[in-house]
């Protein structure tokens, strides 16, 4: 006889009850030897506890309440109820530990205020290329089906279930042995997919419509439609995220049954604001994408360094790598934004996460405001010593936008993209055609052209150079030109060429010994005298430089000067040359670390050495590319700095506030440091040392009518505002402080006046900040006391007991008076503000 | 009316840049509304204003301290009446603190 028991159950799962736990549940429930039903209570759908699918339709999302009906043979029934229970409130606990860890590098770097105060769907990634991005996401490099239900052939309705049958069949037992061979992660997917295949609400599903009559491939496509709608009405993030794995399971049924080229990839178009993810982007590829709709590019693997990384930050792309698997987590089609100066990509933002970044675009607009002059303005230092800015670009197109961003100069321009992803080399015209574009746009601008860098991690297929077990220190640049003499002779024409159009000067990468720099200029003099002879126009006095990278290189600058003109220091290779760690790999990218006083040594006795022997030096590396580094490159006197374009204004504006003595008093002090870290702790005592001569209140920092909503965005504004006029090292820092002060209880007074305060490291120059609200906030969680003025007080933690803290004190006792708070009620405007605390501090 | 009372009191807040000051203005001011004598220590980020000296001590009725953050030398009310308060008490109810005093002393 039959009977049924039920229960109550809240499901302890963070993810909700998604594919994997729910074929935890069906595998036990199977066991059981009874039907089990599973009613969310919150919304009253109802599943079967033997469909993985028909369990996640159910929405069920943590702490949903659950009714759970156990039916089966009244014999066993208490048994059976017993057992489920003791899985329920056990083992099924950690079924889906995995999951929760969601892709994420280490979080050293804590997210702003805002942020945090706000639910997000997010992920992290490591950074490569800076700023944030906002668009809709797609997927690049997506499957998409080549056949059509029409197109395939269709059999009567016997042969077609009996083909499902047979591909079901094969699909499941290459999945059983997927399952077998993998490990961790993998296999829980893998299993989660296989749930899926033997669902008997899938598989009944299928079968319908075979014997409705549609093929194998018309049922799949109808099956996967159906549960794609269903489940996309889930509320919870991580159910609707299943859809890409019925989507995978129902791809995996079509190439069994009609193979693998059922499916192409194809490129899409960006007709709209984008962000794009990838498992990974050739340069070709991202070269394709229209950059005007490109807002953000993720990529699932990928270095820090490949090529095309370097091409999204020399257009100011944000772009994230290693974020694993963001494809099957984040839906196309769905919004997004990409902050990769925080190392986060958001899906389905909130208002509240809008708002954010609403304010650091304002921030960033007043920045770029501050730093407009130096679009025109050449850098140098407060104290008139020079130095040149230039930019590095990888395409003949970048020329324009760099110079637009006040580049003084193309420090190096990279031709092995030239090269890449094409059948074969591209001749002289088309690389002359391309040098004098570069030229042209330079004017009387150098324009440094690098010679092709093919090898190592930059392989080309016409050049035959094979898989190298070591390619970073095999057969690369200058050590295939005499192979491929002619390639190299092909290039260097067309550079003398070029040349004539504008300030053209050669710059070959690799270079090592000295044998290499004399091959070099032979061959290069062989050029010239090949196109004089020829009669061809061309400029011969075109400068033949070196990229410094290879550390041999440090010691033999007196000999080179016989056959070089002119050197940039390449950082990026030099740093993983010269402390033997490869920059790809991070297991041991903690010694790739330019700041390394070794290092630094290193960079001394370089420039030292090249200015001794009368010549000239830059560095193109992304060591250059910093603005905290600045007053070590000024210290260094390097003759030029060459950097991607969309930091030049802020590296200009950062060199025009150094001087060049002090900086080499730093850099000496800075090359007897032991560590990287006591470098960087320098650098931010000289930067906290030159913001002291700033006034402790200006108009600056007086804010009136501030359009704030709430407490996180007036603290946030006020310290945005100390950034914007250079009173703070780090913006995080300072936020983390102000914030754990109201940690300890809120600085709400009554009165309608708050006074958020922080004593900390970040802070550059001592301030009062003060901020009358358009609209009133609540300040403190609890009460409903509202503030509409603010006084901010962000006081260096090294500066306890001096003059500034009388200021403070003062301000803190007039505050508590009447008669103040009264006159300052009355001021409106931000000279009257400014004028009256002025009086009554005695500023 | 109650009798007028010497008071004597320390604060100190959490950073010392803020409400270590405020409270102390805020005491001095309410008690001497209320017809009291007080000296107000103040430990902080300037380092010790106003330190209460020994003769202070020997005419003090009653002394008040904050314990938001450690006090310095607190042996020296050793014996004597103490109030504790924390500087958000003293911020947003200091009449009632003072009227506890005179409540006490009565």
């Amino acid at each position: 006889m039959k009977n049924k028991h039920t229960f109550e159950y809240r499901f302890p799962l963070p993810n909700g009850l998604h594919a994997r736990p729910a074929s935890a549940i069906m595998e036990r429930v199977k066991s059981l030897g009874c039907t089990v039903q599973i009613t969310n209570l919150s919304n009253q759908k109802t599943a079967n506890a033997s469909s993985v699918l028909s369990m996640i339709s159910c929405d069920i999302a943590l702490g949903d309440p659950c009714l759970i009906v156990i039916e089966g043979e009244s014999e066993n029934l208490a048994i059976a109820e017993q057992q489920l229970l003791q899985f329920l409130n056990g083992d099924f606990h950690n079924c889906d530990d995995a999951v929760v860890e969601l892709p994420a590098t280490d979080d050293k770097k804590p997210l702003p205020y805002m942020l945090q105060l706000e639910p997000m769907h997010s992920f992290r990634g490591l950074s490569v290329s800076p700023g944030v991005g906002a668009g809709k996401v797609m997927h690049l490099g997506e499957p998409v089906l080549m056949l059509s239900v029409d197109s395939v052939e269709q059999g009567s309705i016997e042969a077609e279930s009996q083909r499902f049958a047979q591909v079901r069949e094969q699909l499941l037992a290459a999945m059983k042995h997927e399952a077998q061979q993998s490990g961790g992660e993998q296999q829980a997917i893998v299993r989660a997919h296989l749930a899926l295949l033997e669902d008997p609400e899938l598989v009944s599903h299928l079968k319908q419509g075979l014997l409705a009559g549609l093929s194998v491939l018309g049922a799949v496509l109808a099956t996967q439609h159906h549960y794609e709608q269903l489940i996309a009405g889930a509320s919870n993030h991580y159910l609707r995220e299943r859809v890409l794995d019925i989507r995978d399971i129902c791809c995996r049924l079509i190439v069994t049954a009609y193979g693998p080229q059922s499916f192409q990839t194809v490129e899409q178009n960006l007709s709209e604001d984008t962000v794009c993810i990838a498992s990974h982007l050739a340069p070709s590829q991202f070269l394709a994408l229209d950059r005007a709709h490109l807002k953000g590019l993720v990529l699932e693997s990928g270095g820090s360094t490949s090529h095309t990384v370097i091409l999204a930050r020399s257009f100011g792309i944000p772009v994230l790598v290693g974020v694993e698997q963001a494809r099957q987590h984040i839906p196309a089609g769905e919004r997004c934004i990409l902050d990769a100066d925080n190392r986060l990509l958001i899906a389905d933002p909130s208002s509240a996460v809008c708002r954010y970044y609403q304010l650091e675009q304002d921030k960033l607009a007043r920045l770029s405001k501050r730093r407009q002059r130096y679009l025109n303005d050449k850098a140098q230092t407060a104290d008139g010593h020079i130095i040149e800015v230039a930019a590095n670009i990888a395409s003949a197109e970048e020329a324009l936008s760099a110079f637009a961003n006040g580049a003084e100069g193309i420090g190096l321009f990279r031709t092995e993209m030239l090269y890449m992803d094409r059948t074969e080399a591209p001749d002289e015209e088309e690389q002359q055609a391309i040098y004098r574009q570069a030229l042209e746009c330079g004017g009387d601008r150098p324009v440094i052209i690098r010679t092709m860098d093919i090898g190592g991690d930059k392989p080309v297929d016409y050049f035959r150079i094979g898989a190298e077990e070591n390619p970073f220190l095999g057969y690369r640049a200058v050590r295939i030109y005499p192979e491929y003499l002619d390639h190299f002779k092909t290039q260097l024409r067309a550079i003398f060429r070029a040349a004539v159009h504008g300030q053209c000067k050669i710059m070959v990468p690799m270079v090592a010994t000295m044998a290499e720099a004399r091959w070099l200029r032979e061959i290069s003099n062989q050029v010239i005298a090949e196109l004089a002879e020829q009669q061809i126009d061309h400029n011969p006095k075109v400068p033949l430089g070196m990229m410094l990278e290879v550390p041999s290189c440090a010691f033999i600058i007196d000999q080179l000067v016989r056959y070089v003109d002119f050197f940039s220091i390449g950082s990026n290779d030099l740093t993983q040359y010269f402390l033997a760690a490869d920059r790809g790999n991070d297991r041991v990218d903690y010694l790739y670390d330019s700041l390394n006083p070794s290092f630094l040594r290193l960079l001394k006795h370089i420039v030292d050495e090249v200015h001794k022997a009368g010549s000239w030096v830059g560095m193109c590396g992304e060591f250059a590319g910093d603005p905290d580094h600045m007053p070590l490159l000024v210290g260094l006197q390097l003759d030029e700095i060459s950097l991607g374009a969309p930091r030049i204004p802020e590296v200009k504006e950062a060199i025009s506030t150094l001087n060049a003595d002090a900086c080499k008093a730093l850099l000496v002090e800075a090359i007897s440091q032991e560590t990287a870290d006591d470098v960087r702790a320098l650098l931010a005592r000289h930067r906290q040392a030159s913001a002291n001569d700033l006034a402790i209140l200006t108009p600056e920092t007086i804010l009136v009518d501030a359009d704030c909503r709430n407490k996180a965005e007036v603290i946030k504004t006020l310290i945005d505002n100390l950034l914007v006029n250079d009173r703070l090292l780090d913006v995080q820092g300072a936020e983390t402080a102000i914030w754990e002060r109201e940690g300890i209880s809120p600085t709400m007074l009554g009165f309608g006046i708050a006074i958020p305060h922080c004593k900390s490291d970040s802070i550059a120059a001592n301030t009062i900040s003060i901020m009358k609200l358009k609209e009133p906030v609540l300040w403190n969680e609890g009460d409903e006391m509202l503030t509409d003025t603010v006084f901010m007080l962000t006081v260096r933690a090294s500066d306890a007991g001096n003059t500034h803290m009388k200021i403070f004190a003062q301000l803190a006792r007039r505050i508590m008076r009447d008669e103040f708070r009264t006159t300052l009620a009355t001021c409106r405007g931000q000279q009257e503000l400014m004028g009256y605390i002025s009086q009554e501090l005695e500023l | 009316m109650a009798p007028a009372l010497n008071i004597v009191a320390v604060t100190s807040c959490t950073t010392g840049i803020a409400q270590t000051y405020m409270a102390a203005d805020v005491l001095e001011r309410c008690a001497r509304t209320k017809g009291h004598a007080i000296k107000v220590e103040t430990q902080g980020a300037l380092g010790i204003i106003n330190p209460i000296t020994p003769s202070d001590l020997r005419c003090a009725d009653v002394v008040i301290l904050t314990d938001d953050m450690a006090i310095d030398d607190v042996a020296r009310f050793a014996g004597m009446p103490i109030v504790t308060v924390t500087i958000d008490d003293i911020l947003t109810a200091p009449h009632e603190i003072i009227d506890r005093l005179t409540g006490s002393q009565k």
